[in-house]
């Protein structure tokens, strides 16, 4: 019992530790099962005679109707991980059919793509056209899923080919990556100033910038899925988005340091957006006598969302976040009911969200506990 | 609806005075505004619906209603205060 009090701290955060190892292990080992059996389900054995010419390429022929075609297999980086995509080629290197057999994109992003038909833009196109620009038009809403399926197309092409394709040059430090650092910054001068008044004007200054540009504008708040996948080893191009590393390691790095929530605090673009709600309403703290359970609630079912991520081996399966839905109405109608019920509560409450329910503050939790549970250690 | 919006209008001014909010012409314009605003979200909500755009028509209720409460209560808050 008393190596139980003594050590409370480093067991939670060795059992969280444990669960979430086990879950990428089983996650993984599922994922290779079920891309075969996907390939299978594409082409059946008994209408098509099919022929591996390469690691990424097939010969399928339908005996029937007696047509060959060419069939590449091309993967890119979408909005949580891969995106692999099946191009089906005629003799003439005309594009037949495209089809995606795996995506780890948010359900109601991936929706768009499908009611706007915009694997329907590929067909009949020269596939060689895709090596130089984009002869398909990328669905406002979704340009990061579109042009990753685009990418996917070429590069599928390029590799079944043998053709050596120039790598498409990013501006590494943009200013999306200005803003993020601005944020950072002023969060840092936040907790460090004592003048009440110039605190207050950095805030409102970091609140307006985040919610214009991490919400409405770019949406890049750190989300669950991005989190999970980025645990999954689906890691985003650093050429194309280094903000997404700033945000993510200067969050983890500034909680171990300093024990401050940063990023939940002022960088946060829906943190922000409560903000202006409780100032709207006058909003006040909230911190009953069954806050710690409130807490408990809100971090298990934190947990279990990112463990049966991870079991599934897709980041956004368990996805409960609103910040799609706020920043850009997209989302189904439990999520936009949600969002609804949190906008509500913001005009009374003080960041209900941010304190019952964002699955990231539990993460910064765990983070802090990691901190806490070393420097015990360290002290003992 | 013309009849049940007249007494919505005189019932506010005896509604403002029991609760004691001293009402001036540009509060007055504001809470006419809202009061439109609201009106038109309902109106605009309810037709789509019956227009067997149901979709739509919810989308509609949800995004300008939200908005509605959002400044009403924004509204009340700078009614009372100033």
């Amino acid at each position: 019992m008393r190596f139980i009090d003594r050590f409370k701290n480093q067991l939670i955060w060795l059992g969280v530790s444990t669960l979430i190892v086990a879950a990428v292990f089983i996650g993984k080992t599922r994922s290779e099962q079920s891309k075969q059996e996907l390939i299978q389900q594409h082409f059946l054995e008994s209408q098509y005679q099919i022929q591996q010419v390469k690691q990424n390429k097939w010969f399928v022929y339908d005996p029937e109707i007696q047509i060959e075609n060419l069939l590449y297999l091309g993967k890119a980086y979408g909005y949580n991980g891969e995106i692999e995509v099946f191009v089906q080629v005629d003799k003439d290197s005309l594009i037949q059919k495209i089809f995606s057999i795996s995506h780890q994109e948010t359900p109601s992003y991936y929706d768009k793509i499908i009611k706007k038909h915009f694997f329907e833009q590929f067909q009949g196109k020269k596939v060689a056209q895709f090596l130089t620009n984009k002869p398909v038009n990328a669905v406002s809403g979704a340009t990061i899923t579109s042009n990753a399926i685009i990418e996917a197309t070429k590069n599928g092409y390029a590799h079944g080919e043998n053709i050596s394709i120039s790598e498409t040059k990013y501006q590494i430090f943009g200013i999306l990556e200005l803003i993020v650092l601005f944020l950072f910054t002023a969060g840092i001068l936040i907790s460090k100033l004592k003048s009440q008044k110039l605190k207050k004007t950095l805030l409102w200054i970091s609140i307006f910038i985040s919610i214009l540009f991490l919400g409405f504008i770019y949406n890049q708040p750190i989300s669950y899925s991005r989190l999970t996948a980025l645990l999954l080893g689906n890691f985003p191009d650093w050429h194309k988005e280094f903000y997404f590393y700033i945000l993510v390691i200067g969050s983890v790095i500034l909680v171990l340091l300093s024990r401050k929530n940063i990023y939940c605090h002022s960088v946060c673009p829906f943190g922000a957006a409560q903000e202006i709600l409780a100032k709207t309403g006058k909003a006040k703290a909230f911190r009953p006598a069954y806050y710690k359970k409130l807490k408990f609630i809100q971090r298990t079912i934190a947990l279990s969302a990112i463990l049966v991520a991870l079991v599934m081996n897709n980041p956004v399966i368990a996805s409960y976040e609103v910040f799609s839905a706020f920043f850009q109405l997209t989302a189904n109608f439990i999520l936009f009911g949600v969002l609804f019920i949190v906008i509500i509560l913001s005009l009374f409450i003080k960041r209900p969200w941010c304190h019952f329910m964002c699955p990231i503050d539990s993460v910064f939790d765990y983070v802090k506990l990691t901190r806490k549970s070393i420097t015990e250690l360290w002290k003992k | 609806m013309g009849f049940l919006y007249t007494i919505f209008a005189i019932s506010a001014v005896y509604w403002a005075n029991d609760l004691k909010l001293k009402m001036n012409w540009w509060k007055w314009s504001l809470s006419a505004i809202w009061f439109i605003f609201l009106s038109v979200t309902i109106a605009g909500a309810f037709t789509l619906i019956g227009e067997n755009e149901k979709r739509a028509g919810l989308y509609f209720l949800g995004l300008f209603g939200t908005i509605s409460i959002i400044s009403g209560v924004g509204l009340v808050q700078l009614i009372r205060n100033k």
